[in-house]
């Protein structure tokens, strides 16, 4: 009797990568921006999955433009999707949700929606936070693109600033396996081999 | 995670392979990225991408 798929891997990988988001999080000095007051805190900042509480706050949203309630049937019908709820204390600020294409090549970012209204305590904060942890997410699974699905008008200048440019075909997308990736993991490299020597 | 996998077996050595690889897997952000996480950047409000 065959036995029945858990996807456990599939959930681990979800797991490891908002736990390395927040990694990532924690090892940045504080933001000293123009667009930050002085409530912004990045340690406040939590990542979890689409789950009920992150439906049940999205539903407090006044005119939000999907309905995020789908995801939870997207979840059962894909196997290696990346969902995403950005969190400030207990204000649900973002919700993201991306899912790769079968060779895992190619990761699309299906919908990224930030709270409506602007007053949030993440606001300009909720792009480059969602594309972090999809980062993580492609290197988790070995995705070689992200790409973003119907990208606003006004935001795609935001997503130019965050590495992404549109391909011959028209998508707007960034590759992963870049120069910036290769030296860096070339660095870590060199640095390990200081690190054995001295 | 690893405690609740049988050890002994062939299968629960594989998924303990598999559950090291994951968590030792190296991965690394995109400087850009970085500096928007300290910068902030000009967003619009609500909806940045997708389709309805």
């Amino acid at each position: 009797m065959p036995r029945p798929h858990t996807f456990l891997r599939y959930q681990l990988n979800r797991s490891k990568t908002r736990n390395l988001a927040s990694a990532t999080l924690a090892r940045l000095p504080t933001p000293q921006g123009q667009h930050v007051d002085s409530t912004f805190n990045l340690q406040r900042v939590r990542f979890e999955a689409i789950d009920g509480a992150a439906l049940n706050a999205y539903r407090t949203w006044e005119s939000s433009h999907f309905s995020w309630d789908d995801v939870v049937q997207w979840k059962a019908k894909e196997l290696m999707y990346f969902d995403l709820s950005i969190w400030s204390d207990r204000e649900l600020c973002g919700l993201c949700f991306a899912n790769p294409n079968h060779s895992r090549k190619r990761i699309r970012v299906v919908r990224l929606e930030a709270r409506p209204g602007g007053t949030h305590s993440l606001r300009g904060y909720i792009a480059p936070l969602a594309l972090m942890a999809v980062e993580h997410y492609a290197q988790i699974v070995g995705s070689k693109t992200i790409e973003i699905q119907e990208p606003v008008q006004g935001a795609v200048s935001t997503y130019e600033k965050l590495g992404f440019m549109f391909d011959a075909s028209g998508r707007l997308a960034k590759d992963l396996a870049c120069t910036w990736h290769q030296e860096i993991a070339q660095l870590m490299i060199n640095w390990r081999h200081y690190e054995r020597s001295h | 995670m690893k405690g609740l996998i049988d050890n002994k077996s062939a299968k629960g050595k594989k998924a303990i392979r598999a559950l090291d690889r994951v968590n030792t897997r190296q991965t690394v952000v995109d400087p850009r990225i970085v500096r928007a996480l300290l910068e902030g950047v000009d967003e619009p409000q609500g909806v940045l991408a997708g389709r309805k």
